[in-house]
């Protein structure tokens, strides 16, 4: 039977490749047995909790959507189950097999396959090439959408696919495809008008080859969350404190600046003429964060130098100035108390290089991802009447080794050069 | 024969009344025919009588109705011979037989004297102490600004804070001209301004104590401010009552009150306050850097600590704990 099943769906997946090139209306007919929606049900009303799509890659009923469509059912197994919806209405059963947590993809295995089967593309796309994407958006209906690929997302530190269409809210999870109807990508997310991302097709194939492994199958989902989250932070931070930081001058500080390609800045100034100080400002961050669960984002790394002059205050008015802006930041997005911690601070006077800080470390503990914490510094430069600076840093989701390392280079980046 | 003293105490121990005695037999009792009438309903009308004679003081009993005790030893005689430091016990009263040159405790200072010393002061120094009240709450804001100072918001701070310290003082004047018929407003605004100034000033030293011993900022801050609110508005209240009625306990009326209102404010505190917080809490505290002179610490040991604070941090397990503590 399995035999039949895959020589079924080899056949159907074939037919794909058959469809006229470039025409959406004959890659939506002939994947549209391949592509159904995903729900996860809640098992006390027996209603949709969360909707997205899904499709099948392999004959004998493996689906594939993102994490963040079944993370409620990957988190709280006993409250909800998952199903698709098939082409006539019918609900299947869905058993969570393997997630990808950092690029956002769920495998999952059906009691009755598809009818059809969603090839993959073995060439890559070349810019501005026609690609393909369906879903279900809104609940309203599957649809097919064009769009064009315009390359990965520059300075991101997950890599994604920029594609040139309209995803909506329901299509997350569903195939991106290329003109002969092959898998280039998986949808995730929308930036704005015709701005939306994709998740590479190749991540699905490493997700597919990690889930065959025995001794992964048999640990649990959240422990292999967590484990992914710590892998993924040991990395990131690891090769930032590798790597050489640019340094740059920001009034008569020297502050580190954009650390690394992945870490996008913005500056700023006020010169209302009100003030009787100088303010310049530089704010840098990751734009990306790993979706974990509902009110639970993590893998941002922020920071941020605001810097003050003046020869009109006295000294405890400047520092009346710098007071106001001695203060931790909200950068943090988890707000569940159930998720994380409460944030427990340490204050102290610090002596760097060529200034002394006063500084406050916080941190707080993810309860159900085992080692990953939460980070938040400010510190203050004491001492030089007229000229302070106060910097700020914010990292989800990092494990104490690398936050302390962290911690310790980002401090000693900054110096006095007047 | 030295002279002695009678000293009539009530009871726990209350001294009423002292009577030298001289040359004279001293009648005791009820009656308005005695040299000492105590308006005791277990004393005889002429219950006793101090004579001196042949250089001593004897005790002659008028009155068996209630037994007599000296020095607590019940006594049948009519005539007894008395000496300094004897105590003599009949119905409710205590009498006691002081030696003239027993030392008294120096006079004890009204907690008012000072101000009723200043006389036609008064006015002046409460005035001073509002004025002064209202430059340092606008020397305070004035050094907490850092755009162009904005005077006549500077002024209108200073003079809100006078304003809510008038109309205290106000009130509580309105009450004592009802209560004593003594208005005593002068005393009330020097209490008020005076209390008002100490609260000011050790708010913002509080702040500058935290600074220079790295304390816990915002905990420290928080707990200086209810103590010391607690402890002046105790002092107020006191004061203030005391001025303004004749309550005879007007501490105890005054820490009932405070302890009332910080207790309920308390309460309402814990029970709006939420445990958890989302973003880390604002570190609020940083000063002219004087006091960080005292320390100055090197990274390695800073490292150390912050090792502490995650190690220290509350792991799921102790939350399940504290959960089912609760």
């Amino acid at each position: 039977m399995p035999l039949l099943l895959l020589l079924a769906g080899l056949f159907l997946g074939a037919g794909a490749a058959h469809a006229e090139p470039g025409r959406a209306g004959d890659i939506f007919a002939s994947l549209r047995a391949a592509v159904a929606q995903v729900r996860v049900i809640d098992t006390a009303s027996g209603d949709k909790a969360a909707i997205g799509s899904g499709f099948q890659v392999a004959a004998d009923g493996l689906i594939v959507t993102n994490f963040h469509v079944v993370s409620e059912a990957a988190h709280e197994p006993g409250r909800y189950r998952l199903e698709y919806l098939s082409g006539t209405g019918t609900a299947v059963p869905l058993q969570l097999i393997d997630v990808d947590v950092v690029h956002d993809l769920a495998l999952l295995r059906a009691a009755t396959p598809l009818a059809a089967v969603v090839p993959i593309a073995q060439e890559p796309l070349s810019h501005g090439e026609r690609i393909f994407s369906m879903g279900n958006p809104l609940d309203l209906a599957m649809t097919i959408i064009e769009g064009t690929y315009n390359g990965f997302v520059e300075g991101a530190r997950y890599r994604k696919m920029l594609f040139s269409g309209s995803l909506n809210p329901g299509m997350s999870g569903g195939p991106a495809l290329n003109e002969q109807g092959e898998l280039v990508g998986i949808n995730v997310a929308r930036g704005g008008e015709q701005i939306s991302f994709l998740v590479p097709g190749n991540y699905l194939e490493a997700l597919r080859a990690r889930a065959l492994d025995p001794a992964r199958a048999a640990s649990d989902i959240g422990d292999r969350i967590a484990a992914a989250l710590l892998a993924d932070q040991d990395a990131y931070f690891g090769a930032l404190l590798q790597i050489p930081w640019a340094s740059q001058p920001l009034g008569k500080f020297r502050i580190p600046g954009r650390i690394s390609p992945t870490v996008q800045c913005w500056g700023g100034s006020d010169e209302t003429g009100e003030e009787r100080y100088r303010h310049v400002g530089q704010e840098c961050g990751s734009e990306d964060t790993v979706f974990v669960q509902e009110s639970l984002e993590t893998g941002s790394l922020r920071y941020a130098f605001n810097t003050y002059a003046s020869d009109e205050l006295n000294t405890v008015q400047f520092y009346a100035l710098l007071d106001g802006q001695y203060a931790h930041n909200p950068w943090f997005s988890a707000s569940d108390e159930a998720q994380v911690g409460n944030f427990e601070c340490r204050e102290d006077f610090l002596k760097g290089k060529g200034l002394d800080w006063r500084i406050s470390v916080c941190a707080r503990r993810y309860k159900d991802l085992e080692g990953l914490f939460d980070m938040s510094v400010v510190m203050a430069s004491t001492g030089f009447a007229g000229e302070g600076l106060v910097a700020n840093l914010g990292i989800n989701g990092i494990s104490e080794p690398r936050a302390r390392e962290f911690l310790r280079r980002f401090v000693e980046s900054i110096s006095w050069a007047p | 024969m030295g002279a002695l003293i009678l000293r009539l105490s009530a009871r726990h121990g209350r001294a009423t009344e002292y009577r030298r005695l001289g040359g004279e037999p001293l009648g005791v009792g009820r009656g308005f025919g005695n040299a000492l009438i105590v308006p005791d309903a277990y004393l005889g009308a002429e219950q006793f009588r101090i004579v001196p004679e042949d250089d001593a003081f004897w005790l002659e009993v008028l009155d068996r109705t209630n037994p007599l005790r000296l020095n607590g030893v019940l006594r049948s005689e009519y005539r007894i011979a008395l000496a300094a430091g004897d105590r003599i016990e009949v119905g409710h009263s205590v009498f006691t037989l002081l030696d003239e040159n027993t030392p008294v405790p120096a006079a004890r200072s009204l907690a008012a004297s000072p101000w009723e010393r200043l006389g036609d002061w008064r006015p002046a120094v409460s005035m001073f102490l509002l004025l002064l009240l209202a430059a340092l709450t606008g020397w305070l804001d004035f050094l907490k600004t850092v755009e162009e100072p904005q005077w006549d918001q500077l002024l209108f701070g200073a003079l809100s804070l006078c304003g809510s310290v008038m109309t205290w003082a106000m009130t509580w004047a309105a009450l004592g001209h009802l209560m004593r018929h003594q208005a005593e407003f002068w005393a009330q605004l020097a209490l008020a301004a005076a209390v008002a100034l100490v609260w000011l000033a050790a708010m913002e030293l509080s702040g500058y104590i935290a600074y220079a011993f790295v304390v816990d900022a915002g905990f420290f801050i928080e707990a200086a401010s209810w103590v010391l609110s607690a402890v002046l508005s105790y002092l107020l209240l006191h004061g203030a009552l005391s001025l303004a009625t004749q309550l005879r306990h007007p501490g105890l009326a005054a820490l009932s009150a405070t302890l009332a209102a910080y207790g309920l404010l308390g309460l309402s505190d814990l029970s709006t306050r939420d445990d958890f917080a989302a973003q880390p809490q604002p570190a609020t505290v940083l000063r002219a850097p004087f006091a960080k002179r005292l320390v100055g610490r090197d990274y390695a040991s800073f490292d150390a600590d912050v090792a502490a604070l995650f190690a220290g941090l509350p792991s799921e397990d102790d939350d399940q704990e504290s959960v089912e503590s609760k």
